[in-house]
């Protein structure tokens, strides 16, 4: 979830309804899809985060704009995940690859 | 501050103002208004004291806020402080965490680990580096750490079998790409006034932010408030990244020493790992850089580690780093960032 600012070309991670640089309302935008650029396995557990190995994702939407994002399930890099919140909805399969690690 | 007022022979009753820099008072030792417990330790004076917070940058950002200062006063103290291992109230992972965005990052990147090993693999792919790079910044930070008596490691040599067998943390950064968790504590003296040959002059202090998110980050593997502060850092003293004889750089991960010797102009993106292999950030070579064992053998304990820096290239620049000394230094940077680069200090320091 992004908000931006269309006569300022600037974004917010945040739910900035109103520009500060300009004072034009903002617009929301909810991306759902999100291709894998890099993770992380995490091998010791920290409070919340009992059960490792864990895995933690950066992912970009296709806008650009980036996210973080925690799975106990392996996934490869470059493949598209369907997220809502932070919730897995899909494993899209890339047209010539099978879809990998489990949903 | 004893050790302070003695080696600047002013006396506690000439300081005009205190800054302390701190980070986890409040989350670890549940202690927060510290100006006022420093005022405790100074029964009488009732003098201006602040704390200031700005995550790992604390006490390189305190410094800047002080030379403002210096205005009003003639002599100021600035303090780090941190103590990590007590018995704390939140543990020190989700302590440390806190200097992350805790709606967008924490839910997905829980660990300060997981975010740096994001930025190392995508550093790693964009300029085709390997881990035999990373381990290699890791010996050297120990080596010089076995020279530094005060140094966390001072007293235990780290092979570099050693750093290559140690357990992985978060892929691709084992323990040993991680800094650890120290306590510490530095008190420096700034004067309006030259007072002795052994001062040494602060040429530019700077600051400035970026935002908190790793989400946020224009460029995954350079850290923008790094390069605007270090602009304006050597537009300020005249000088260029040539004129830098000894670097202090936060390695709080080994691949921030990479990418912080690139955002300084020391050489060019996905040259740092050069500066490493041919020796020029060796303590005999071209650029001398973390002396003192840097954040990750020196220690980091989160509010003092700028002033340790500080510290360390005032001992170098006058001459008194006794077995870590380098050839005759001139010009010395700290580079002191908090988070992944949500704030950076950058601090030039000159022979007066």
């Amino acid at each position: 979830m992004t908000f931006h600012c269309d006569n300022c070309n600037k974004d917010w991670a945040y739910p900035i309804k109103k520009c500060i640089f300009c004072g034009s309302n903002t617009t929301e935008h909810v991306e759902k899809k999100f291709v894998i650029m890099g993770c992380t396995q995490i091998n010791f557990p920290s409070k919340g985060n009992e059960k490792v190995p864990y895995y933690c994702y950066l992912l970009e939407d296709t806008h650009g704009k980036k996210r973080v994002w925690k799975s106990l399930d392996k996934y490869e890099i470059g493949i598209t995940l369907e997220i809502e919140n932070i919730q897995l909805i899909q494993v899209i399969p890339d047209p010539g690859q099978p879809a990998q690690g489990s949903p | 501050m004893n050790n302070a007022i003695e080696d600047s022979n002013i006396d506690i009753t000439d300081i005009g103002a205190i800054y302390i820099s701190n980070f986890l008072g409040g989350p670890l030792s549940g202690q927060l208004h510290l100006n006022s417990v420093v005022a405790s330790m100074l029964p009488g004076m009732n003098i201006s004291i602040l704390r200031i917070e700005t995550a790992c940058a604390s006490s390189g950002v305190a410094l800047k806020q002080a030379t403002y200062a210096l205005s009003e006063y003639d002599n100021i103290m600035v303090i780090g402080a941190e103590k990590m291992t007590s018995p704390y109230i939140v543990n020190q992972a989700e302590a440390i965490a806190m200097a992350s965005d805790r709606f967008i990052d924490r839910p997905g990147c829980p660990i300060f680990p997981a975010i740096y090993a994001l930025i190392a693999q995508q550093y790693m792919h964009k300029y085709d580096i390997d881990h035999e790079v990373l381990e290699r910044v890791s010996y050297i930070n120990h080596k010089n750490a076995n020279l530094n008596p005060l140094a966390h490691f001072y007293h235990k040599e780290v092979s570099m079998d050693a750093i290559k067998r140690s357990p992985i943390i978060a892929s691709p950064l084992n323990l040993f790409d991680c800094c650890p968790v120290s306590d510490g504590a530095v008190a420096i003296i700034i004067s309006k006034e030259k007072r002795s040959d052994r001062d040494i002059r602060i040429i530019s202090s700077q600051f400035t932010t970026d935002s908190i998110s790793i989400t946020q980050k224009e460029d995954m593997t350079s850290f923008k408030a790094v390069k605007l502060a270090a602009s304006k850092a050597y537009r300020e003293s005249g000088l260029k990244p040539g004129d830098i004889n000894i670097l202090e750089v936060h390695d709080c991960y080994t691949i921030s020493e990479l990418i912080a010797l690139e955002d300084l102009g020391f050489c060019a993106p996905g040259e740092a790992s050069k500066l490493v292999n041919n020796g020029s950030i060796l303590k005999d070579g071209m650029l001398p850089v973390n002396t003192d064992g840097g954040l990750k053998a020196n220690g980091h304990p989160i509010g003092a580690t700028g002033l340790a820096q500080v510290y360390e290239i005032v001992a170098q620049l006058r001459g008194e780093a006794g077995h870590r000394q380098v050839h005759d230094p001139r010009f010395g940077m700290a580079h002191n960032i908090g988070g992944v680069g949500g704030t950076a200090s950058i601090t030039i320091l000159g022979v007066s």
